[in-house]
């Protein structure tokens, strides 16, 4: 009797384990959560105020270009360049990812190797059919490359541009 | 009773051990590629390096039990470039029938002129940058031959860079108390070209790029006679000698030329577990700080 009893324990406690991990894995993913594009056409400008080279020390496994800048808005790519100029400004059109309300950007950029040492400043504006909605500015900490993401609000068509912001 | 319930205890966890899954080996041919590989594949693979700490690859003779690591790896990593003197890596992996991937891939290689011919100068190791290409490298030949585990290799191929640019920057940060007109680097022999050129040095040895007997390779008179010369006119404070090389020669060069042992390199081997160069990152750190004692 106690075997069977002892057996019994064993099967019903493996078996709720092996039930558990199971189920577990089987699990479907959170319901889904989509906004609406915003209305408009949108542009991306970004200005730097040196050479963005391709980064010497990035991981290279030959998937993506090397490059020297890029700018991804809610995870989509909007701009992969290989190098840019200080001073000019590259501009991307349209960008379908720009969402009405909150918006992320993320930024990568790469300063020559022999410059790293002091400071540097990239400059992004979003524009809806010409006209900037919003503008930031970032500095690079000496030493380390520009790899920034920022929250970025697009107000709905008719309201006012935001103020420019320097972050630091 | 208690022995049956003990034997389903051990059946409990029999499955989980059995079906684990063996490990795959990498064998490298250089202390410095298989401490990459062995960032970048942490615990997931074993690594094996046929070169012990000090060994010269130039002159390195595989033994039968180098054979017999060969035999168990499944992926080979060389240097390339003929810093294996007489291929002697891909000789070993390709008597054993294993794939056979080259860290020096795709980067340019600095040229030699020597004994009339172009060489391609293979420590390309010294400068981080190039560190970053054998990495990548690495990160492509792992990544083929195990695709499960590529987001693991990419993440740690990641961090391990971030490191490599920290090492580039405090190296550059430590060579600026050197004066640019006494940053001239004696050596043994002619590893240190890729170095000298990230961070601005000239560099002379006695001894050509490799310390065998290739083209262009070993010491000559004429070329002892250089660095004499070199040492006396610029006023080289010091010489180096290298972990890997025998220092006899050097020690007799500097006695010559009346200037001292600055102390020893790391170059074509890295140190032994418990000192300073076991690791890449260690090695250039030690190197570049016996540099600034010595020169500055």
């Amino acid at each position: 009797m106690r075997f069977l009893l002892t057996a019994l324990i064993w099967v019903v406690f493996v078996g709720s384990v092996a039930l558990f991990t199971s189920r577990r894995d089987a699990r479907g993913p959170v319901a889904s959560y989509a906004r609406a594009a915003a209305k408009g056409i949108f542009a991306v400008e970004v200005t730097a105020s040196f050479t963005a080279e391709p980064d010497p020390f990035a991981l290279d496994t030959g998937k993506a270009k090397p490059a020297g800048l890029v700018v991804r808005v809610n995870g989509v790519e909007a701009i992969r360049a290989a190098t840019v100029k200080p001073g000019a400004a590259i501009r991307v059109e349209p960008v379908a990812a720009v969402l009405e309300g909150k918006n992320e950007l993320f930024i990568e950029a790469y300063p020559p190797a022999d410059q790293l040492n002091r400071s540097h400043a990239i400059r992004v504006r979003i524009l809806r059919d010409g006209e900037p909605v919003a503008e930031r500015t970032f500095w690079s900490e000496p030493g380390t490359p520009i790899a920034t993401a920022f929250p970025l609000e697009v107000p709905a068509a008719g309201a006012p541009a935001k103020d420019d912001h320097n972050d630091h | 009773m208690k022995s049956i319930a003990l034997l389903l205890t051990a059946l409990t966890f029999l499955p989980a051990a059995a079906d684990e899954p063996r490990k795959k080996v990498i064998v490298c041919s250089t202390t410095q590629i298989a401490d990459f590989a062995r960032q970048i594949v942490g615990d997931r693979c074993v690594v094996k390096c046929i070169l012990a700490p000090g060994a010269d690859p130039h002159t390195y003779m595989p033994t039968p039990g180098d054979a017999e690591i060969a035999a168990t790896a499944d992926l080979c990593l060389e240097n390339g470039l003929h810093l294996e003197g007489k291929n002697w890596m891909a000789t070993l992996a390709k008597d054993r029938g294993k794939p056979i991937a080259t860290c020096t891939e795709g980067l340019e290689p600095l040229e030699l002129e020597a004994g009339g011919q172009k060489i391609h100068d293979p420590h390309a190791w010294f400068s981080p940058v190039n560190a970053a290409r054998y990495v990548n490298n690495i990160v492509v030949a792992l990544s083929k031959l195990d695709p499960s585990g590529t987001g693991e290799f990419e993440a740690r191929a990641k961090l391990y860079l971030q490191q490599l640019r920290t090492l580039d920057a405090w190296i550059k940060e430590q060579f600026n108390a050197i004066l640019p007109e006494k940053r001239i680097l004696v050596t043994s022999h002619d590893a240190f070209n890729y170095f000298c050129r990230d961070y601005g040095f000239k560099s002379a040895s006695p001894v050509g790029w490799s310390t065998g007997n290739e083209v262009g390779a070993g010491m000559t008179p004429e070329r002892r006679k250089a660095v004499v010369d070199s040492i006396r006119s610029f006023g080289v404070k010091a010489v180096f000698v290298e972990t890997s090389v025998n220092p006899k020669m050097v020690q007799e060069l500097a006695r010559e030329a009346g200037v001292a042992v600055g102390g020893q390199l790391y170059s074509d081997s890295m140190g032994g577990p418990g000192t300073a160069g076991e690791t890449y990152i260690g090695m250039m750190r030690e190197n570049v700080l016996t540099i600034v004692r010595a020169l500055k």
